[in-house]
């Protein structure tokens, strides 16, 4: 089991490496190399970048410099935003966009276990046709679609009731009403694919042999669902919950712009649009750092609940997931 | 012991039956059998149907409808439909507002309603009114009210006592509206108001007309009465009076170029990838398939951002081959890995092992048994490829890093729509419907022709 | 205990289906005495593991019980609902299966598994019911016992699998067991340890076992009487060497002969011509005559009323051909030429 976990961590710190090394050259690669160009850099941005990024250095003494910074989790300071440095970004609105994602996650997995397991049980009755049809119409409709369209209810259920049941958009620190909406509409597609992956799979653990064998021995049901069938049906959604939580993070970019939740997402694609290069690097790295870190902690998981994974983890990537 | 009377012939021997009379199904071949299956998947049936039509419009849609999606008519913005229609011209023309000389400013006790107040002329390009001065008057404020609406409606301006008219250009169409005219003393407003409702005829004016290419831009206007014919907008006009239509087509066209063209890249590249990292085993193969799962694990929607920015867009590119690029790169892994799978698994099935026995040539053992194999889950997880490039492309032009503007595609489409989504939800309702109804129409699809190539499906139902 | 432990009456069973009611079981009856092993033969799809599954309430959803009647010492089974079976389910009745791998959960301690009944029928608490378990371990023979319960179903060989699978059936020492296939997934080396080890537990306990195969050899080695079953019914019966020395019905026959004995040499394997009927439809006379090679009218017509043969009622068969006023029958037993 050590060695396993060992293996892992290697795995992320080799990849988060490659995250890196990739963000800085994909930085380097933009045409008219944005470091040198000088459009909206104040001259005073413009030298703190110049010692801290040694740019007049040649590329590789850069790269040195740029993961030297890294490692000490000094992110660098913004080229758009001044006296802002993308470390205090991120300590400001990452908690946000955790609380969101968590929330959303919650939603989504707790939602697709129970949801895939009662359609399975329902399985050729109404219950499992409606949600069958739900779940497919949930994952063919894009996040924003959905994100919009709560916006509307919002606002009719609002005129409806008289007065302001559920906010619109915006964010308030430690609001349970302003998370409920954007934090359902985050895990609705994950939720989605959760439920039918779990529907199909505790579908094939209703068959399986090994439940007829706790059937025989004359276990209640009850029992049965608990400790033989629960058990084997989560382990799928436990396998794509790695992609599920790097799915939610990014569908976090759309649902927070649309809701106007001022998460680190939402920076995130304003830096992206406004091409803010630092803060660019910096949220990738850290976004990177933060999915595998989770992907890691998953697989980890998934050996400790599946026997078989420790003995065979070439098992682990065979299964795809959403994203 | 008494014994039943029998037939007389009841213990007749009878010859055995070697034959069976189950009834023997007519041969079929396995494209013929997943055919048959996916005919009687009535769902299937309808998306792919459904499909057909989507490409169609998409395709043939610039044809039929050949309307310029890029052209602007700022005359109707986000309106939801719009008939065609012929307007005549607006030519700007010297109105001058009525003035008065203003006397000493007399203290009234009651500032009174404006009399006299008409209706010079009224058309979409100006509404022009004028009234009598009031008598101790600082300012006429002009207030305009849509239909028949309680109250003034929205204040347009505040004019000084010097003029005695007003010309409202502020977006006006052709519908009733209610003006009122107040003075006021410079601090209050006088309660005696004067009102009158007008519908202005539609016109359309020189400037737009002349931008729109519908007149010269050397007509006079005394040359002779010009008259324009527009165009009617079906699905009504974005918010740069764009035609809703001929943008849905036209971005459709971007999104299906995507949509097809990254996966069957990479789909094809995973292919060669996987079949040749089988092909090899061994070593080289273990070290392809971890090459392979790192790109699998690498954050997607991250890496295609970062790929997208660093491509960059220079000047008049649309950003979709920076787009399918990025797909590429970080798609072709889960073909390659599926690819592989199946080839060594197929390698080990008895009847490739027999066919090699009786001496195959290896030619043969691909062509006849690899690839027809290999094809049902290359096919199935094309379906599926090809709505995910869709969304993410969407995904991407959602958040301003797909394609570029003015090229429009249904995820820009949708990002264009979702600001102004509470007035005019018509800019965000047709291209999300299409991008939903689409993909869920390949989700539909690719779940029954999974469930049509898998032939032992059939048996064991 | 006198009296059968186990009788089932004329019990039907069918599978609903596309295609229409599949009749998997049309009229079966057997009983099984204490201590005995009753051995259910037949072709795969005759109906055998069917009939055992009804009895153990093992039916999957689209399956019908039509007609029968099942009685377990007194407890009438098809009348009962989960709850009630499970007073006697894997407590009074232990079941194994075919393929041990399969039919263990994967993510649970072997340990646990045989356990599992004790804690839940003997309300035995967890540190005594993981004591009695490793000590069923050794029992059924698996070496180093305590280890071996704190490992996963995927670190057992097949044999060891079947083994535990035996341990936790007999956890709660039943009064029958019903094996079915036991031993069809193991290798022969195997196959003779584990059917070595239920006879020897056998002895020690004087439980009843049903034994489901279609391996006449295991049969003969195992069993004490047998029943042999063809498209859902059971075709004759009897005690073994009865059965297999004077086999009645032309099926049972034709199996005997299809088994390639040491003389019969490596050029012919002969087997039954023909396939086992369409269960989806009615058959009007005996399922067997359109295989049959003595078949006559009245085998197409008319099903056969079973004939009890031998004196001591023990011997049964269902074929015209022992009617007795069927002369072919005289000369297929060899009473005239």
């Amino acid at each position: 089991m050590m060695r396993f976990i060992a293996g892992r961590v290697l795995y992320g710190v080799f990849t988060l490496w490659f995250l890196a090394t990739a963000t800085f050259f994909a930085m380097h690669a933009v045409p008219g190399d944005p470091l040198a160009s000088e459009k909206a850099v104040s001259p005073e941005i413009r030298r703190n970048l110049e010692a801290r990024y040694g740019l007049d250095k040649p590329l590789l003494t850069q790269y040195g410099i740029f993961i030297g910074n890294m490692l000490q989790g000094d992110f660098g300071i913004s080229f758009t935003q001044k006296n802002r440095s993308v470390n205090d970004i991120i300590r400001e609105h990452f908690p946000i966009s955790a609380q969101l994602g968590v929330l959303a996650l919650l939603w989504a997995t707790f939602g697709g276990v129970v949801f895939g397991a009662v359609t399975a049980y329902y399985r050729n009755r109404w219950p499992d046709y409606v949600s069958v049809v739900a779940v497919i119409i949930c994952i063919s409709v894009p996040g924003f679609v959905f994100a919009a369209l709560a916006q509307l209810a919002i606002i009719g259920l609002n005129e409806a009731v008289g007065k302001d049941v559920l906010p619109v958009a915006g964010w308030e620190a430690g609001s349970f009403r302003h998370m409920l909406v954007p934090s359902l509409v985050l895990g609705l597609g994950t939720l989605a694919y959760l439920t039918r992956l779990m529907r199909s799979s505790m579908l094939e653990i209703m068959d399986a042999d090994f439940v007829r064998t706790a059937k025989a021995k004359g276990l209640a049901t009850t029992r049965i669902f608990w400790q033989h069938q629960l058990r084997n049906a989560i382990l799928p959604v436990v396998t794509v919950l790695g992609p599920a939580i790097a799915g939610i993070t990014t569908g976090g970019f759309v649902v927070e712009q649309v809701f106007a939740i001022p998460g680190l997402g939402r920076y995130f694609v304003q830096a992206v649009q406004q091409l803010d290069y630092t803060v660019i690097m910096g949220t990738t790295v850290f976004y990177g750092a933060f999915l595998i870190f989770l992907v890691m902690l998953v697989d980890i998981l998934y050996g400790l609940i599946d026997p078989r994974i420790r003995l065979a983890p070439e098992k682990l990537r065979q299964k795809g997931g959403p994203v | 012991m008494s014994t039943p009377a029998y037939p007389h012939d009841w213990f007749a021997r009878i010859p055995a039956q070697a034959a069976d009379d189950l009834p023997v199904l007519p041969p079929e071949s396995y494209w013929q059998g997943v055919w048959r299956r996916l005919r009687s998947n009535r769902r299937a049936l309808v998306a792919g149907c459904f499909l057909l039509l989507v490409l169609l419009f998409t395709v043939f849609g610039s044809v039929l409808w050949p309307v310029d999606p890029a052209k602007q008519d700022p005359g109707i913005l986000s309106r939801s439909y719009v008939a065609s229609r012929t307007l005549p011209v607006a030519f700007p023309d010297a109105w001058q507002v009525p003035m008065v000389e203003m006397g000493e400013p007399v203290a009234a006790s009651e500032l009174l309603a404006p009399q006299g107040l008409q209706v010079v002329s009224a058309t979409t390009d100006a509404v022009r009114l004028v009234w009598q001065p009031v008598a101790g008057a600082t300012n006429y404020r002009i207030y305009r009210m849509e239909g028949r609406g309680k109250g003034y409606g929205i204040p347009l301006a505040v004019v000084p006592a010097q003029y005695t008219g007003y010309q409202d250009r502020l977006d006006v169409h052709a519908q009733p509206y209610r003006y009122t005219v107040v003075a006021d003393d410079g601090v209050d407003e006088s309660a005696q108001v004067a009102s009158l409702s007008v519908t202005p005829t539609a016109v359309i004016s020189l400037l737009d007309a002349q931008l729109q290419g519908l007149v010269p831009e050397d007509a006079v206007s005394t040359d002779r009465e010009w008259v324009v014919d527009l165009p009617s907008h079906p699905l009504g006009t974005d918010s740069l009076g764009r035609d809703m239509l001929a943008r849905l087509i036209a971005g459709g066209q971007t999104s299906f170029f995507i949509g097809f063209g990254a996966p069957l890249i990479y789909i094809f590249i995973g292919c060669l990838y996987g079949a040749f990292s089988a092909y090899v085993g061994g070593r080289v193969d273990e070290w392809m398939m971890r090459f392979a799962d790192f790109v699998i694990a690498l954050p997607f929607l991250l890496f295609m951002i970062l790929l997208r920015v660093a491509f960059g867009i220079g000047a008049g590119e649309s950003g979709v081959a920076a787009l399918i690029v990025a797909m590429v790169l970080l798609g072709w892994p889960m073909a390659a890995r599926l690819v592989r799978g199946q080839v060594l698994q197929l390698r080990e099935q008895p009847f490739v092992s027999a066919a090699k026995l009786m001496g195959a040539p290896s030619y043969y053992l691909v062509w006849r048994h690899m690839i027809p194999n290999v094809m049902g889950v290359v096919i199935v997880s094309l379906t599926f490829a090809i709505p995910g490039a869709i969304f993410t492309e969407a995904f991407l032009s959602f958040i301003g890093m797909g394609v570029v503007p003015p090229v429009p595609s249904w995820g820009s489409l949708c990002n264009d729509g979702i600001q102004s989504m509470l007035v005019h939800p018509h800019e965000l309702l047709y291209p999300a419907a299409l991008i939903s109804a689409t993909v869920l129409a390949f989700n539909v699809l690719g779940d029954g022709l999974r469930d049509a190539l898998d032939i032992n499906l059939e048996a064991r139902s | 205990m006198s009296g059968p432990v186990l009788s089932i009456k004329d019990l039907a069973v069918s599978f609903r289906s596309r295609q229409g009611a599949v009749n998997a079981v049309r009229g079966v009856d057997l009983e099984v005495m204490p201590g005995e092993t009753l051995a259910i033969v037949g072709e795969s799809g005759c109906g055998k593991s069917v009939t055992m599954r009804t009895v153990m309430g093992l039916l999957p959803a689209h399956a019908d019980v039509r007609s029968g009647d099942i009685d377990f010492r007194g407890e009438k089974v098809l009348q009962q609902n989960t709850a009630q079976r499970n007073r006697w389910r894997g407590s009074r009745v232990g079941m194994i299966f075919q393929d041990p791998l399969s039919a263990m959960n994967p993510t649970m301690r072997i340990g646990d598994q045989i356990a599992e009944p004790l804690r839940v029928h003997r309300g035995l608490s967890r540190q005594a019911a993981q004591a009695k378990a490793v000590e069923l371990l050794e029992k059924v023979g698996v070496r180093d016992a305590a280890t071996r319960a704190r490992q996963y179903p995927n670190a057992f060989s097949g044999g060891m699998l079947q083994r535990a699978m035996i341990a936790m059936a007999l956890a709660c020492e039943p009064e029958l067991l019903i094996a079915d296939e036991p031993t069809t997934a193991l290798d022969v080396t195997v196959q003779v340890q584990v059917l070595s080890l239920m006879k020897a537990l056998q002895q020690t306990s004087g439980m009843a076992i049903v034994l489901i195969t279609h391996d006449l050899g295991i049969v003969a080695s195992m069993a004490d009487r047998v029943a042999v079953m063809y498209a859902g019914q059971v075709v004759e019966y009897g005690p073994v060497d009865q059965v297999f020395r004077d086999s009645l019905h032309p099926y049972t026959r034709a199996l005997r002969n299809a088994l390639p004995g040491m003389h019969t040499g490596a050029s012919h394997l002969p087997s039954i011509a023909g396939q086992p009927p369409d269960l989806r439809r009615d058959i009007a006379g005996c399922a067997f005559a359109p295989r049959c090679q003595y078949a006559m009218t009245a085998c197409h017509q008319q099903a056969p009323m079973r004939q009890v043969i031998a004196d001591d009622q023990q011997h049964g068969v269902c074929c015209w051909l022992h009617d007795e006023a069927c002369e072919a029958g005289r000369v297929y037993r060899g009473e005239r030429t």
